[in-house]
């Protein structure tokens, strides 16, 4: 590809960061318009309760109160959906219990949404909301995986008869087992994977209103995609999908999490339509925590079968799967797609998987950055060094023995996935090479003078993104000859303005500046699939790519009139079609003012639909040392070298792996939801919830070693996600690493000090 | 009587007047001056999306403070300059540190980005020698997208290439504007409900809680100093506070008096004003002392108001206990002294009527020979709550203690004394037969909780691990003393 200045490959300024460097950008909250109805949601303090709203006429005359709904006022809205049911062994698929947009008689986790107050003010809104008279019966309530399926269990769901909501299955059990019954070693891991909150640091909002004229609803708010929020919301609401218009603004972060359709967007635009009025809604940092789905949340059990010389025979793994208390959008799928990429970048030939979702009373459970396949990593990069430790091999020969070869591409999976290229050990090997693994020893032994634990560990990851449904999009000239994209993915602070408009450039040469990109409004982009799977680059980019290489003929053709010479002789070189060669030119502002130039011919529009998922792959290496007076951990170093296929914009993509080690690294030392026996929520603040900041944090060193798709014609694979699937094994086996110097073998995420320091003693 | 707070924004003089007295400076922000760009993220002092600079005459020059916006009342904007993230930007010229943050690649979904901003920016205009590293300056920052070390790399940027901006510019002009405001007389704010009382003077602060208290149907008053404590009452437990008394237009609060065998701080001195002087009173605490909170919390929260909270994990406390500290203590005309040992009456309780304030907390300077040190144990070295703290003063000779205070945060109701361990160690040789007897005593002394933070058990291990501590840095470590970075 020719390097053009601001095109593919350049690590170019983001053009977002003018308005969001001086405070303007603009966020839904930022948004509300004057004169705006507030909305509140009364939230159940239980875990698990029966309840009856008694009285509501003392909320309703909370000076400034217009109106309080509970569920029965909304007889006609429809369930939250989930998308994602799973199938038993025998292909039948499990029920799905209902989600209410309002509970009705039973509150099932803390933070379940009971009614909604519409005020004038966020704080009468508030008064009327606690002046709602309502009882409680309390119920037993259930918050651990273990107890919840233990015989005796309360039930979240006492219709299903247990909280175990199916179990579905991959692989041929029996050629599993005889594998491993002739197996020379059995390794196994037992690995919590510890539940997360997304913490964007925009809290959800809305804006909601309705025009009775057009009989038409608006929806403000920072989702990851207005047009599957507006194809899910007004199924709900059971309207026409044109009678929504989504509108996303500025987005503060999504990690998946923005992702999904929530209760609070078909309850404003019903209350709009009904009061005639706009709603505004602005979730607090610790409805946040009991509002919005959480992340993770698995425990499983993972066996290998090994030969004699440490090569992988057979993988068994079995999750469950912390639902919470109703089933989010795709919440089953996530630990699904993590048993898709169970095998991760080793030729495994026989694999068995067993995933069994399980209903708690806590608050349910969807994707959160990297979607079952962080889950995936960390089990099996545990597994790898528990198996090198078990047999007494080094940790990065018994990976480079069971790496798929590049010369085994494309390789099929026993989980059913096909890897179109891919070097893993060759990414290892200089990710190992710039962390000077080789020279850890006497990095160990300066550290262990002082009386501190040194430990060094990797993980090589491979993960799937930008599967299933394509992009269609387009770039047009505008009449002042500056360019304009269309699309229907949504950054959540990717830059994708930035990313996209460096692909307008590459084919039509232009700076930045001269590219719109108009994203997140569900009239002006015709559809969308949004952002989530890492999709927006690999789809996104590739489809933008097509569209802009067909404008850039189109223009040639324009002016091939006017410049009197053929297609073929034209050039584009700084926003203007040339003859090569001459300087007989003609600028795309002259372009687009010529008769010929009809808006169609202005306007490329492509679609892509990726035949196969990308995989990212690479490998982490993280140092740190261990306070054993403390338990106290310090990241001393972090190295990365990762395939990403292509890099479109070198800046990005490092803030993109950066991003989410930080994540990784938050969750296997810092961060873990915490909830009691009886379901109630400890951790619902940033106090009580640590977030890693700016001290706990390494400077990392990241490079790529790309290996280009096949799957999309610019070769590349998604980012997105990657930092945060790689990040959490690598720390913990740098940990472990540490620690076994003093026999210690296991801990789970997140190592705190008192956890360390107890397995120390 | 004055019923207006007058302040500048950015380049305008402001006077407000007829709000609630515990109306947010966010929320007037964004909700009456419609300056969006400062965000809310978490409205408890957190998270620092609301960061904004406070800038104040003192000393003859303008200090520049970040603070939450957040915890902050409008009323505690009286006489200073607000500066936010919309006012750095010289027209259509990024400032320097919003260039940084630009190049460095520093901001991503681009929320918390105005609070990095502004505490850039604070950071940017202190004097060389006393900008903290950049880490200790954006403790109070949280970013979920970048993994801060863009945000790090912006800071050196804005270190190497520093030059004026517009407002050092007029700094002269704002001084002589911001001095003029300082007219001496006491701010009554109020919407008619609610009241908020900033007295010019400490008699007027006594005359007023006096006759307050003697009012029909008076509520409590709350006093408020930096407001990062109480803040969360009113925006999280949604307390109805009124009236609220706030010591920050009281200048002779906020000194800090000297003499040869104490200090005297006044209940308005900011951590980061008395930072300094109790580091140099107790050097091996300084790891401690400069890490509570982060930058925005210290810039407003107060010594003597982490004390009068009472709060059980309150890190000022058992530092100041151990050092054997006492509180002065003014109701009317009538003033006593109280060693903090005694103000801590059970969980949420002290010894302070409701309409006497603290006008100061007295810490006696280390005698030859006496050492104060003290750890905090927590998940993250900054802003976090401790899981145990332990301060304790030592006097020995090498090989006997002559006497010693252990104090605790975290393992009771209050924050405490260890009584019978330091009379199990007082007078006795310092050595490791006396430390495990003393251990033991720690144990049976000492009944903390189970908690998400800590177990009980975890909480004991490593109270007696910190004694163990003590004795290795004063015995067997003593000539070359292990430096302080004991931050766990």
């Amino acid at each position: 590809m020719k390097p053009m200045k601001f095109g593919i490959g350049q690590a170019v300024r983001r053009v977002e960061d003018v308005r969001l460097v001086t405070g303007h950008g603009r966020y839904t909250a930022d948004e509300i318009p004057e004169g705006a109805l507030r909305a509140v949601f009364l939230r159940s303090p239980h875990a698990h309760a029966a309840f009856r709203i008694t009285d509501t006429s003392a909320a309703k005359a909370v000076p400034g109160v217009r109106a309080v709904y509970v569920a029965a006022d909304f007889a006609d809205v429809g369930d939250l959906p989930c998308n994602a049911p799973m199938p038993d062994a025998k292909g039948k698929v499990m029920p799905l219990p209902p989600y209410p947009v309002l509970a009705k008689d039973v509150v099932r986790h803390v933070g379940d949404a009971v009614a909604m107050v519409i005020a004038d003010t966020a704080e009468n809104a508030m008064a009327g909301a606690e002046a709602i008279a309502i009882d409680y019966q309390e119920k037993p309530a259930v918050s651990d995986m273990h107890r919840a399926i233990a015989a005796g269990a309360p039930l979240v769901w006492p219709q299903f008869g247990s909280n175990v909501a199916v179990a579905a299955v991959m692989g041929d059990k029996a050629k599993c087992d005889a594998v491993f019954a002739s197996a020379t070693h059995v390794v196994e891991v037992e690995i919590v994977n510890n539940r997360l909150v997304s913490n964007y640091m925009e809290p959800r909002a809305a804006i909601a209103s309705f025009d009775a004229a057009t009989g038409g609803y608006q929806l403000i708010s920072g989702t990851q995609g207005v047009h599957n929020t507006r194809g899910l919301v007004a199924k709900i609401m059971g309207i026409e999908p044109e009678k929504l218009h989504v509108v996303n603004h500025d987005v503060g972060g999504g990690f998946g999490t923005k992702g999904f359709v929530y209760r609070e967007y078909p309850l404003l635009l019903k209350a709009a339509q009904k009061l005639g009025a706009t709603i505004a809604w602005v979730s607090d940092r610790s409805e946040h925590f009991v509002a919005d789905a959480h992340g993770r949340d698995n425990l499983t059990k993972a066996t290998m079968a090994l030969d004699g010389e440490g090569r992988f025979l057979a993988l068994k793994v079995d999750i469950l799967g912390n639902m919470g208390a109703y089933l989010s959008q795709f919440a089953p799928y996530i630990p699904w797609l993590g048993v898709t990429m169970a095998t991760g970048p080793y030729d495994i030939s026989v694999f068995y998987g067993e995933m069994r979702p399980v209903y708690t009373n806590t608050v349910p459970v969807d994707a959160y950055r990297g979607a079952g396949r962080p889950e995936a990593a960390y089990v099996l990069e545990r597994l790898v060094d528990a198996c090198a430790m078990k047999l007494g091999l080094a940790r990065d020969a018994i990976r480079a023995r069971n790496f798929v070869k590049p010369s085994q591409m494309p390789y099929k999976t026993a989980t059913g996935r096909t890897y179109d290229v891919g070097e893993f050990e060759g990414a290892m090997r200089q990710a190992l090479s710039k962390a000077d693994y080789a020279g850890f020893a006497a990095r160990q032994a300066a550290s262990a003078a002082k009386g501190q634990l040194r430990g060094i560990g990797f993980a090589s990851y491979i993960e799937c993104t930008a599967w299933g449904s394509g992009e269609e999009g387009s770039v047009q000239l505008d009449e002042d000859g500056n360019f304009t994209v269309l699309i229907g993915t949504q950054s959540n602070g990717q830059g994708h303005e930035t990313a996209y408009a460096q692909v307008v450039a590459q084919s039509l040469d232009v700076p930045l500046e001269r590219v719109r990109v108009i994203q997140g409004d569900s009239q002006k982009v015709k559809s969308g699939n949004g952002t989530g799977g890492s999709r927006s680059i690999p789809v996104g980019a590739a489809m933008l790519n097509q569209a802009s290489e067909k404008l850039a003929v189109q223009l040639k053709e324009l002016a091939s009139d006017v410049l009197e010479a053929a297609v073929s002789d034209l050039e584009i070189i700084e926003g203007r079609v040339i003859i090569g060669g001459t300087d007989r030119a003609i600028s795309f502002a002259e372009i687009a003012k010529l008769p010929k130039a009809t808006p169609e011919r202005r306007l490329a529009v492509a679609s892509f639909s990726p035949p196969e998922a990308t995989y990212p792959n690479g490998t982490h290496v993280c140092e740190l040392e261990v306070d054993p007076e403390t338990g106290a951990v310090k990241l001393l170093r972090y190295t990365i070298c990762d395939d990403f296929g292509m890099s479109l914009n070198p800046l990005l993509l490092a803030g993109q792996v950066h991003g989410g080690i930080a994540q990784g690294i938050g969750q296997a030392l810092l961060e873990g939801v915490t909830y009691d026996d009886n379901g109630q929520l400890l951790s619902a603040t940033f106090m009580d919830y640590c977030m890693p900041r700016a001290e706990d944090l390494p400077s990392y060193h990241f490079e790529t070693r790309n290996v280009p798709s096949i799957t999309n014609p610019l070769g590349l694979k998604g980012a997105g996600e990657a930092g945060s699937i790689g990040s959490t094994p690598a720390v913990m086996n740098a940990l472990i690493h540490a620690l076994s110097a003093r026999g210690v073998t296991h801990i789970d995420m997140p190592a705190t000090p008192a956890k360390i320091f107890a397995a120390l003693r | 009587m004055r019923d207006a707070v007058r302040f500048m924004l950015g380049d305008e003089l402001v006077r407000v007047s007829g709000i609630s007295a515990s109306l947010s400076v966010l929320d007037w922000l964004r909700g009456t001056a419609r300056l969006t760009g400062t965000k809310e993220g978490c409205n408890e002092g957190d998270c620092g999306a609301c960061t904004i600079v406070l800038v104040r005459p003192r000393h003859g020059r303008l200090d520049y403070r970040a603070v939450n916006a957040c915890t902050l009342l409008v009323g505690m904007l009286d006489g200073a300059q607000v500066l936010t993230v919309e006012h750095l930007a010289d027209g259509a010229r990024l400032h320097m540190v919003q260039q940084a943050m630009v190049d460095a690649h520093g901001s991503q979904c681009g929320f918390c980005t105005p609070g990095f901003v502004m505490s850039l920016y604070a950071r940017a205009k202190q004097p060389k020698s006393e900008r903290v590293d950049a880490a200790e300056a954006l403790a109070g920052n949280l970013c979920r997208c970048t993994g801060y070390a863009p945000i790090i790399r912006a800071a050196a940027m804005i270190d190497a290439h520093e030059a004026p901006d517009q407002w050092d510019r007029r700094s002269k002009e704002t001084l002589a504007r911001l001095e003029a405001l300082h007219d001496g007389t006491t701010l009554c704010l109020g919407d008619g409900d609610t009241c908020f009382m900033a007295p010019a003077s400490e008699d007027e602060l006594a005359h007023l809680l006096v006759q307050h208290a003697g009012g029909k149907d008076a509520g409590r008053p709350t006093l408020v100093a930096g407001n990062t404590d109480v803040g969360l009452w009113i925006n999280k437990k949604l307390m109805r506070l009124d009236p609220i008394f706030w010591l920050g237009g009281i200048d002779s609060l906020k000194q800090i008096a000297e003499s040869n065998d104490h200090i005297e701080i006044g209940a308005g001195v900011t951590y980061s004003e008395a930072q300094a002087k109790l580091v140099g009173l107790f050097p091996e605490t300084g790891a401690l002392i400069t890490r509570i909170g982060g930058v925005q919390v210290r810039n407003s929260g107060t010594v003597v108001g982490n004390i009068a909270n009472g709060s059980p994990i309150g890190d000022m406390s058992p530092l100041l206990l151990a050092a054997g500290a006492s509180l002065g203590l003014r109701r009317g005309e009538h003033r006593r002294k109280l060693a903090l040992d005694e103000f801590f009456l059970s969980y949420g309780v002290q010894d302070r009527a409701p309409d006497e304030f603290i006008t100061h907390v007295s810490v006696p300077r280390l005698k030859p020979g006496a050492v104060l040190k003290a750890w905090k144990i927590s998940k993250r070295a900054d802003q976090d709550i401790s899981c145990v703290m332990m301060a304790v003063w030592l006097d020995y000779d090498g090989a006997r203690i002559n006497d010693i205070r252990l104090a605790f945060g975290g393992m009771a109701g209050v924050v405490c004394r260890a009584r019978a361990c330091e009379a199990r160690l007082r007078g006795g040789p310092w050595t490791r037969q006396t430390l495990a007897a003393a251990q033991a005593q720690l144990r049976e002394e000492l009944q903390p909780i189970s908690d998400m933070r800590a177990s009980a058990g975890y909480r004991l291990d490593v109270a007696c691990n910190l004694l163990e501590r003590l004795y290795i840095e004063t015995v067997e470590r003593a000539p070359t003393r292990l430096p302080d970075a004991s931050l766990a």
